[in-house]
């Protein structure tokens, strides 16, 4: 089965790649039925699993939607609720592929375990676009006018019942979880296939497909876990399967001891989740969101949060940052990048890192009652942002210079957020997805293409040899850069806009959203620079690959989602066009009228109008739209600045960057060290770690447990056993007179005393 | 027993589970009877299972249905709590059906009288949990006993086996003469041995007799004059005492039959003889039927306050009883180089925790529905102790058992399988999540602990000590089997229907360390349908009730 | 009922049965002697259970044949313990050659 299914291989030219040009991955399907047959008969059996899947899902899809109607929802008058098993059907797909390929994916041939791992998240895709679809339909009008959507419960099972501590295993899909599901299972597919050509030379593919498909698994419960304690089981399994898809090629030893790192630091952050969960229970007794988020904005009843709030948001934060790389804990992502490249794409960009700006945008009810964390959450995802920008500026390694983007961009994230600019930061999140998970698609198409090369001075040129990934490849560095009109200015813009405007209470110097808005403005500007300075020594210029090494475009299944995401990469944008553009695209049949609203504030708006209330934009209205057109301009100037400097300095030969590294080695050598955190960590956390733990092995384990406590404990206990051993000595009459001296002796004490 | 009645068909329908068995139990020793020599009795083994399964079916849906009602002249009654006790019984029957014929084809032991003793043996066991009167609960006890003797001796060609047979039985017959005696008193001074009618005539405390109880309700059954207290000629000799001895022998035997300290002695000695497939059920349905009788005993017959309460009352024996058994079945458990008696401390260990339960559900009328933890650590230990057995009878040929830690070393390169199910069944025994010994324990300590009682507390802190200790020998098993070089050559024996024993057992131990909401949903229904409960109680557990009713009717209305 | 033997006489005799019986089983080495004291004790319920239904019947006046049924089956419980009981002993007796309970004991500690 292997060399049948060659489809890595180097003799692939690029032609009819681009009938997967379709924009739309939601109903793609026809097109795919009959692409296979311009490819080589035996060089690629990967569409025949494209084809099993596509034609089998939708199968699947109508045998599910006849047999429990409309994706299943059904209305329960006693709770109010509408519910469907089909959350069930889209958090179990994912799980049953990791089952299937898990125990006998070994045995299995090569086809047969892709068609699996794919098809199980495929499946998760389509029953989450039904599920999404009847979400829309759920609507009930609500306050001011406004529509809110139902959202869709189901209660699978009573999990933990003891007395108060009650913890029912229930899914809901709400607006919020309906956005993630669609990019997990989304880009999950697209990764998937991109993985099957990816892995199509490791032997170990069905352990790979095995841990993706657990990861989606766990990632699905994340999001749509109903309370704390079900996110919290998907916040573990999404750990747990970073750090062994961080760890794949476990025999490296740097890779092995990769995905520890991201293990550790995240149990840092885990802990603090933990006790922020229990200082949340003490004061609602209750994990469940809708609960809280109900007290939490009924005036009456947010007293004893308030108590609280400030310490569990904190708390939470920090469990953020660990999941989401931020300071302190942003240490392991960089490292991370020692998993396979698609797993870089997917849990280290598009899905798993966002979790932490998911919980905060879950919890924003809470969040919002301490005004303390939201300028924390700010501050640090700003400094974070701009600190990873300096770092990826001067990375070699290609995936290294993503690993600091994508710390750096949910930087981003949480400044949007902090500053309650929530609809921002889900939208940012979502374009960072697309474009992020591309451009780690691309690079690793690149590395693919040259055998495993990753460092970007043995590059350069490749655009004419890799034709499809350069353009693919220039789409992302143009979204991420903030290029009007791709997705990366829509959302970025809308951030910047809200840190710079928005006023929420509580702020500790007045200048700080100005202070927070220039740092927002370099580290745009900077992220422009370094992704084409990436984009220009990769594809541009002499080309600088080693000897031997013939480079080759992507193979069809990894080209199909590059291009894929770049159309979203493109468009993505358009779901956010803020209110000043929105002219610019009301024209637009059909559609134009939404968009010009901004379709994700509208759809998002009811799970974040509790926290919106608390928050306000400091400008008068007309000042407003001015500010916002400034705001605007300024970022674009920065953002064409920064990619013309990155073309006059990379796309042309040039010495002005070896002689900046030089004259100011100093700043260089601080920033190509990462600014020596890692050092640092290892000065003020390792080191007393360790010396603190030889103490208590030599003297409090060895000497004060070892000997006196478990030896002393179990020498009483050894003489106690021994004693009661004698005690049984075989003869039955005797044992016959322990039950009439047991008899008397109860006797005894009870009456005669 | 006054009055005759005839018996009714429906009473008969609600005794249909026992009479299956009884049925099966008969058809396997004529199917003995026509059986050629050399054949094989797999089937008998699966006839069995057929059997006690079909019986559990029907159990099962007298459970659902909410059955509650006495049958044959108010000996039995027929409610939730005895059927889910039947429940257990019946697992353990049939899993130790299952794991019998490998391990008897391989020591040549091979005949069918074993499965037809086990099954009348569930019988036995099925009239005790079903008991509302001291003699049927006597006679269950006996038709339980006696087949159980022979198993236990089963091993023919064994010394050992012959010797725990003979002591099991003279040690049981000698606390069967005991509970006899005790059920005489008790008899001679209330003129009944139903337990309602025994909890009429009720003791005030074990010391004295509540005189005018029992004169009322001697008026009321027709007798002229209480009988106790001597009508003529003066008070009885030593009648002060009569009451206290009464309960006080009852108790032994029972306490006897559960293994808990000083009344445990025969559990090593029997347990380690008797042939590994049979002692899984000795070790649980015994200790199961035998708790069911005696929750029902002392919560019917003797629940009043001094009786219980006061600072002679049974519920401070008890509470002796589980401390000592917990720490001494623990710390004697750890000295043992034998597996198997290793296994029988431990289960004197767990009699010792069941029993905690025991004492907290007993502490206060409110507190009773904590019963339910003592059946859901029933379940979680059959599971446990007939797997860990199932794994012990799997290895060894020809009266060569497999029963030290030696004798299991390296198992796990060899059979991978059994250390895993014998892993899981050590870790559910030393009570550590996710498996269902944790659970069982966290309620059994639960129920203690919720009395809000000092001395309770300190017994679960007593026990949660205990069993932390326990982990020391329970590892030292996971630990021969995945990490010691084997001695010698091990031999394993195993067929299907030990392998389908042993994966019931560790997915039901996983499936309830995980979920432990099915079995204790099953437990509270049982405990919430427990007929004969003492006014108070009935009191507590309509209240429960009202609620689950409610929710039963709104289920069934149409929409 | 004048000049009949009082209850008291009935239960004192039976607890010491009882009493012998027990003191049987602990000192007793022979397994039929031990068992043989096993049956004493049963015996000495009988004679508790028909004191006390005769008791009940003669000084009460109410017809209470309970007792009698117990004792009935207690009887029969007995013989089932001996037919169980005997083979037991026989089968020590193969593999000892001799019964008696204290000796040649394997399992122990």
């Amino acid at each position: 089965m292997i060399p049948m299914f060659a489809m890595g291989a180097s003799d692939h030219d690029d032609h009819g790649h681009d009938d997967h040009g379709h924009g739309d991955h939601g109903d793609g399907h026809g097109g795919h039925g009959d692409h296979g047959h311009g490819e080589h008969g035996g060089g690629s059996s990967w569409w025949m699993y494209l084809l099993g899947f596509l034609v089998l899902a939708p199968t699947l899809m109508c045998l599910f939607n006849g047999v429990v109607g409309s994706s299943g929802v059904s209305y329960n008058p006693a709770t109010g609720e509408y519910s469907s098993p089909i959350l069930m059907a889209i958090i179990l797909a994912p799980a049953i592929g990791a089952v299937i390929n898990g125990t006998i994916g070994q045995k299995l041939p090569r086809p047969i375990v892709n068609l699996v791992g794919c098809a199980a998240i495929g499946l998760a895709f389509l029953f989450s676009i039904s599920a999404v679809g009847s979400l829309m339909g759920l609507e009930a009008p609500a306050a001011e006018g406004h529509m809110a959507h139902q959202p869709i419960v189901y209660n699978a099972f009573k999990w933990i019942w003891v007395g108060n501590f009650q913890i029912p295993a229930k899914f809901v899909l709400d607006p919020l979880s309906a956005v993630m599901i669609l990019i997990i299972t989304g880009i999950g597919t697209l990764i998937h296939i991109y993985s099957a050509g990816y892995m199509s030379h490791d032997p170990a593919y069905a352990r790979f497909f095995t841990y993706l498909n657990l990861f989606c698994f766990a990632m699905l419960i994340l999001v749509l876990g109903g309370n704390m304690l079900l996110t919290f089981v998907g916040w573990e399994g999404v750990g747990l399967c970073s750090y062994l898809l961080i760890g794949f090629w476990y025999t490296d030893d740097a890779k092995a001891s990769a995905g520890k790192k991201a293990f550790v630091v995240n149990r840092v952050g885990d802990f603090a989740f933990i006790i922020g969960m229990f200082l949340i229970f003490t004061a609602a007794e209750s994990l469940d969101y809708q609960a809280i988020t109900q007290l939490a904005t009924t005036p009456e009843t947010a007293g004893p949060l308030m108590g609280i709030a400030t310490a569990a948001t904190i708390f939470i934060f920090i469990g953020c940052t660990g999941k989401s790389a931020q300071i302190p804990l942003f240490v392991w992502l960089p490292d991370a990048m020692a998993g396979p490249t698609p797993v870089s794409a997917l849990i280290h960009a598009a899905t798993m890192v966002t979790a932490g700006v998911y919980l905060i945008a879950r919890m924003n009810a809470l969040f919002i009652l301490a005004p303390t964390t939201m300028w924390i959450v700010v501050v640090v995802g700003g400094v974070t942002a701009l600190m990873a920008a300096t770092i990826a500026v001067v990375q070699n390694d290609i995936k290294k210079v993503l690993a600091y983007s994508t710390v750096s961009q949910l930087g981003y994230m949480f400044m949007a957020v902090g500053s309650g600019a929530l609809t921002a930061g889900v939208f940012h999140l979502m374009t960072h997805a697309f474009f992020k998970a591309l451009l780690f698609l691309g690079a690793g198409a690149v590395i693919h293409g040259l055998h495993d090369e990753q460092d970007i001075r043995k590059m350069g040129g490749l655009r004419k040899s890799m034709p499809i990934i350069h353009w693919t490849f220039l789409v992302g560095c143009i979204a991420i850069a903030g290029v009007p009109g791709f997705a990366g200015f829509f959302s970025k813009d809308e951030i910047l806009w809200n840190v710079f405007a928005q006023v929420h209470a509580g702020a500790p110097m007045p200048g700080l959203h100005v202070v927070m808005w220039i740092v927002g403005v370099l580290t745009a500007g900077l992220t422009a620079f370094y992704m084409f300075r990436l984009y220009f020594l990769t594809f541009h210029g002499e080309s600088r690959v080693a000897a031997g090494v013939t480079p080759h475009d992507a193979p069809a299944a990894m080209a199909m989602p590059l291009i894929i995401l770049a159309a979203l990469s493109a468009v993505g944008g358009y779901l956010g066009v803020p209110h000043i553009l929105g002219g610019l695209v009301h024209w637009i049949p059909g559609i134009g009228e939404a968009m010009s609203h901004h379709i994700l504030h509208t759809w998002l708006e009811q799970v974040f109008t509790p926290s919106a209330n608390a928050l306000s934009i400091r400008f008068e209205h007309d000042q407003e739209v001015v500010m916002e057109w400034v705001t605007m301009g300024v970022s674009v100037v920065v953002a064409l600045g920064a990619i013309a400097a990155s073309w006059m300095l990379y796309a042309r030969p040039s010495d002005v960057p070896k002689t900046v590294a030089e004259r100011a080695s100093l700043p260089y050598k601080i920033l190509s060290n990462k600014y020596y955190v890692d050092e640092l960590y290892a000065l003020l956390f390792v080191k007393p770690t360790l010396l603190i733990g030889r103490f208590f092995h030599k003297v409090v384990d060895e000497v004060l447990i070892d000997l006196l406590l478990v030896n002393g404990a179990a020498w009483v206990m050894e003489s106690m056993g021994a004693i009661g051993k004698r005690l049984q000595d075989g003869n039955v009459q005797r044992y016959a007179g322990y039950v009439v001296l047991g008899l008397g002796a109860i006797i005894f004490l009870l009456l005669i005393k | 027993m006054n009055g005759i009645s005839q018996i009714s068909l429906a009473e008969l329908r609600l005794l249909a589970p026992m009479l299956v068995v009884t049925v099966t139990g008969i058809a396997v020793l004529m199917l003995e009877v026509f059986q050629r020599s050399a054949m094989s009795r797999r089937y008998q083994a699966w006839l069995s299972v057929i059997g006690l399964g079909m019986a559990g079916l029907d159990t099962l849906y007298l459970l659902a249905r909410g059955t509650e009602a006495f049958a044959m002249s108010q000996l039995l009654y027929m409610d939730g709590f005895g059927f889910t006790l039947d429940l257990v019984v019946l697992l353990g029957g049939a899993l130790a059906a299952l794991i019998a014929p490998a391990y008897l084809e391989s020591h040549r032991l091979e005949r069918g009288e074993y499965y037809g003793l086990v099954l009348f043996s569930v019988v036995g066991m099925m009239v005790m949990n079903h008991g509302a009167d001291l003699f049927t609960i006597f006679m269950g006890l006996e038709l339980m006993s006696i087949p159980i003797y022979c198993l236990a001796g089963y091993f023919r060609h064994s010394s050992a086996s012959a010797e725990s047979s003979m002591k099991y039985f003279f040690l049981g017959a000698f606390a069967s003469a005991l509970f006899l005696y005790g059920i005489a008193f008790v008899y001679g001074m209330t003129g009944t041995t139903s337990l309602v009618g025994v909890s009429r005539v009720m003791f005030s405390g074990l010391g004295s007799v509540d005189v005018a109880g029992a004169e009322a309700y001697a008026a009321s059954s027709g007798f002229v004059e209480y009988v106790g207290l001597g009508a003529e000629g003066g008070p009885l000799f030593a009648l002060e005492f009569l009451p206290a001895m009464a309960v006080l022998l009852i108790l032994a035997a029972m306490a006897f039959k559960v293994a808990v300290v000083p009344f445990h002695a025969w559990t090593p000695d029997v347990y380690s003889g008797a042939p590994s497939s049979v002692v899984g059920f000795m070790a649980t349905g015994v200790k199961t039927a035998a708790f069911g009788a005696l929750v029902r005993v002392f919560m019917v017959g003797f629940f009043d306050q001094p009786a219980r309460l006061s600072e002679t009352g049974w519920l401070s024996v008890f509470f002796w009883l589980a401390l000592i058994s917990m720490v001494l079945g623990n710390v004697v458990a750890i000295v043992q180089s034998s597996v198997k008696r290793m296994l029988a401390y431990s289960s004197i260990a767990h009699a010792g925790y069941i029993m905690v339960g025991v004492v907290g559900a007993s502490y206060s009328p409110e507190g009773f529905l904590q019963l339910e933890s003592v059946l859901f650590y029933l379940l979680t230990y059959t599971l446990g102790t007939v797997g860990a057995f199932g794994v012990l009878a799997w290895f060894g040929k020809r009266g060569e058992e497999a029963t030290t830690y030696e004798d299991l070393a390296g198992v796990a390169k060899k059979y991978p399988g059994a250390a895993l199910a014998m892993t899981i069944f050590m870790l559910s025994s030393a009570g550590i999540p996710p498996t269902a010994g944790f659970m069982g324990k966290f309620y059994v300590f639960k129920a203690a602990v919720q009395t809000g009682e000092t001395a309770m507390i300190a017994l679960a802190v007593v026990g949660v000590l205990a069993s932390v200790s326990g982990v020391y020998y329970y590892l030292k098993v996971i630990m021969a089997m995945y990490m010691k070089t084997p001695r010698r050559e091990v031999h394993g024996v195993a067929g299907l229907e030990l392998k389908t024993a042993l994966v019931v057992c560790a997915m039901g131990t996983l499936l309830l360390g995980i979920l432990p909401g099915i079995g204790l949903g099953i437990s509270r229904a049982g405990v919430l349908s427990f007929l004969g409960a003492p006014p108070q109680v009935r009191v507590e557990l309509n209240k429960l009730r009202a609620p689950v009713e409610a929710g039963r009717a709104e289920l069934g209305a149409p929409e | 009922m004048e000049g009949s033997v009082p209850l008291e006489w009935y239960l004192i005799l039976s607890a010491a049965i009882f009493a012998i019986g027990g003191v049987g089983v602990l000192l007793r080495r022979n397994a039929i002697i031990l068992f043989m004291c096993i049956e004493l004790m049963l015996n000495a319920v009988n004679l508790t259970f028909l004191a006390f239904s005769r008791y009940r019947t003669g000084a009460l006046g109410a017809l209470d044949l309970d007792g009698h049924v117990m004792s009935f089956f207690v009887i029969a419980l007995a013989a089932a313990e001996a037919a169980v009981g005997l083979a037991i002993i026989l089968s020590i007796f193969r593999h000892r050659r001799h019964i008696n309970v204290d000796d040649g004991n394997l399992l122990k500690n």
